[in-house]
């Protein structure tokens, strides 16, 4: 057993175990063991397809219109979005971004949950909303923290999308106290 | 180089060493009054500011355009457990260029208690009357007339009639003639419309000679046998941060004025001497919990809370100053455009898509507290700050209390139903189950997720280099020539909205600057 499958498991012991184990290494820390599990590169400075990849799919499990009314994340770039927003955040924050993205991908691998155990990617939409469940829920806050910043970041690729906004009610072209340099262009 | 009157961006000046009297670290509420002031009364002033100027062209209305450019990390700034999102402003004009422009003194008690717990004799409302009054005229501050309150703000003046609840309409710094009520304050105005600190003190301070240096991010000050004497700035992009260059300042005095996280973490970035290790401690933020009311019955008027003035009115039924009292939550209406907004609508997937969907049918309140808890602030890399911060088991019954009163106020303006971002949502049709759901034990840390936009007080004023870092002027106790002009300088939280007492307090520090020149 090597020391990555040690680890992995030690994390998915006792709850105060992780919940030390995860304040000991960071955010970070966990990332890198995160690739390493996925066998994937990690930057800090910039974020590979295959965590667009993750971005994409927790999209579209977030926003999710069963009457059809809304279009869907990846009908709308919102992970397209995402990417643009990030690549103007300070450099800390992008390396927080792709570590999130790390984590989430590979816990799912990982991590006891009712999911099967694949990469979050991999999985099928139902399990994927397990697996969301449990990290939106979970008692831990470095998992809740997790799921609330992708959430937050998600928010802002899928809801500035101009497509996204007749069904909720939402215009700026209709805003009368919007001036015309406003209305002009904008993401559509 | 840089011409009297001038706005430059830093990046224009890699290499140069600037001189100047006074150098101005921040361009927010506190640090455009001293900038202001100090230019009309003939000195020689220089202002640095990392973020940029704006014009009201360049306000795009798109959240995922604007949070980068206006607020600090691109809005992503939090505690380092993430518990509490802090959002503050940089460009010219600093937080003043998102703010809801509400304007309000300093309480009575809170003054009580800084002089008598503090040592701070002279600050009675006397004499501040006439800093205050002049900050009021200066910056346009008005009543809210009755035609500019949204339906949202409605909701909140119908809850405070029907329980007959302390508040009522506030004052704004807006323009009545420019101000076309589009709703997005809080993205910078399309219109020109806020009496702010970008369009009414700067411009100002630039006509009677000061100068300003914009993407300019102060990252150390010098200092010389416990005097300042000067600066080393990095020419940043405004927007991302990334370094351009570099620029050395010197100067006889400094005023920090780059916020309650930037002033101590430059200071400590610095290493100024700081013995009994105050800098950057006593750190309040008034974090706030969201609470929403849906107005969705078939009779019900549309909310569309993203139109109109954000914020009118206010609900001080359980907002008290004393310390032992568990009511200190200050309740105005919440809003946001629907990327912000979808950060506060609890869950993911169909039941978060369904409320997402009743949009313009949620009204919503903030519950903000009148914080004891006191965290801390040290410097990061870049422009992130540390931020350390824990709310107390009595903070979390007031906000508790606060709580409630917003669901309470939601349930007699007439909401079908509370909700709550709770990890497990609250939602709840009447106040049996309101008061159910909530106690102090089932709140945490993301439980509900807090925001704050009101960090202060981690330089705060005193009597003693042992009880604070800087005396009632804003002048630093052990460094010669350091002064503060923002929310540092407050010794307590002041449970309302800071940019009056800001400005009026930087009034304050530029007069006390000028009498020593």
């Amino acid at each position: 057993m090597g020391p990555v499958d040690t680890l992995w498991r030690w994390l998915a012991g006792s709850r105060d175990a992780v919940a030390r184990r995860a304040e000991e290494l960071g955010l970070a820390g966990a990332a890198r063991v995160a690739a390493r599990t996925l066998g994937e590169e990690l930057s800090d400075d910039e974020l590979h397809d295959w965590q667009l990849e993750t971005l994409s799919a927790f999209l579209d499990r977030l926003v999710h219109d069963p009457d059809g009314e809304l279009p869907t994340a990846s009908e709308v770039g919102a992970a397209e979005t995402c990417a643009t927003f990030i690549s103007r955040l300070p450099a800390a924050r992008i390396a927080q971004i792709s570590h999130v993205l790390a984590v989430f991908e590979a816990g799912a691998v990982v991590l006891p949950g009712a999911h099967a155990r694949k990469r979050f990617t991999r999985l099928d939409p139902p399990d994927q909303d397990a697996y969301l469940s449990g990290w939106a829920t979970s008692d831990l806050p470095q998992r809740r923290t997790i799921f609330a910043a992708l959430k937050s970041i998600g928010g802002i690729g899928y809801w500035s999308r101009d497509a996204t906004w007749a069904p909720i009610g939402y215009s700026i072209e209709d805003n009368p106290g919007v001036p015309d340099h406003a209305k002009s262009g904008g993401s559509s | 180089m840089t011409e009297p009157g001038s706005m430059t961006r830093a990046s224009d000046l890699d290499e140069v060493q600037l001189e100047t009297d006074v150098l101005v670290v921040g361009l927010g509420a506190g640090g455009s009054m001293v900038f202001h002031e100090l230019a009309r009364a003939g000195v020689d002033v220089l202002a640095c500011e990392l973020g940029g100027e704006y014009e009201p062209e360049a306000m795009t209305c798109r959240e995922d355009e604007m949070l980068p450019r206006l607020f600090m990390e691109g809005g992503a700034r939090a505690t380092r457990d993430f518990s509490v999102r802090i959002l503050q402003g940089k460009g010219v004009g600093g937080s003043t260029i998102h703010n809801t422009n509400l304007c309000k003194r300093l309480p009575d008690e809170i003054l009580r208690q800084w002089r008598d717990e503090h040592g701070l004799d002279g600050l009675t409302p006397e004499a501040l009357e006439e800093d205050f009054a002049y900050v009021e005229q200066l910056m346009g501050v008005k009543r809210i007339p009755d035609e500019r309150v949204n339906a949202q703000n409605a909701v909140l003046e119908r809850g405070l009639d029907a329980l007959n609840y302390a508040g009522g309409r506030m004052s704004h710094n807006r323009s009545h003639t420019d101000c076309k009520e589009s709703g997005f304050c809080e993205l910078g105005c399309p219109n020109n419309g806020k009496q702010n600190a970008a369009k009414v003190l700067v411009p100002a301070g630039l006509e009677a000679g000061g100068r300003v240096i914009t993407g300019a991010q102060v990252t150390q000050l010098k200092e010389r046998n416990s005097e300042v004497v000067g600066a080393h700035v990095a020419a940043v992009d405004p927007v991302d941060g990334r370094v351009q260059g570099h620029i050395g300042i010197r100067c006889e005095r400094v005023v920090l004025a780059a916020s309650a996280t930037g002033s101590p973490s430059l200071y400590k970035a610095s290493s100024l001497p700081d013995p009994n290790r105050l800098v950057g401690t006593n750190l309040h933020m008034h974090p706030a919990a969201v609470v929403m009311g849906a107005f969705d019955r078939d009779d019900d008027a549309p909310i569309n809370g993203w139109l109109g003035n954000p914020q009118s009115v206010e609900c001080t039924e359980v907002l008290e100053y004393e310390h032992d009292s568990d009511k200190r939550a200050w309740i105005v209406t919440g809003f946001a455009h629907p990327a912000g907004a979808s950060t506060f609508v609890p869950g993911f997937g169909a039941e978060h898509t369904a409320l997402m969907k009743k949009y313009g049918r949620l009204a919503s309140l903030i519950v903000m507290l009148h914080d004891h808890s006191a965290g801390r602030v040290s410097p990061a890399d870049g422009q992130a700050v540390n931020i350390d911060y824990k709310l107390s088991g009595e903070d979390y019954r007031a906000l508790e209390v606060g709580i409630k009163a917003a669901g309470r106020l939601m349930l007699a303006a007439g909401a079908r139903e509370v909700i709550a971002p709770l990890v497990q949502p609250v939602r709840a049709t009447n106040e049996a189950q309101l008061d159910a759901a909530f106690t102090a034990d089932n709140l945490g840390p993301l439980d509900p997720p807090l925001a704050a936009v009101h960090p202060m007080s981690t330089m705060w004023m005193g009597t003693t280099p042992e009880n604070s870092v800087v005396d009632a002027d804003g002048r630093h106790h052990l460094v010669r020539n350091l002064w503060v002009a923002d929310g540092s300088l407050f010794p307590t939280s002041i449970g309302g909205p800071p940019q009056i007492p800001i400005y009026t307090f930087g009034r304050r520090v530029a007069r006390a600057m000028l009498a020593t020149m």
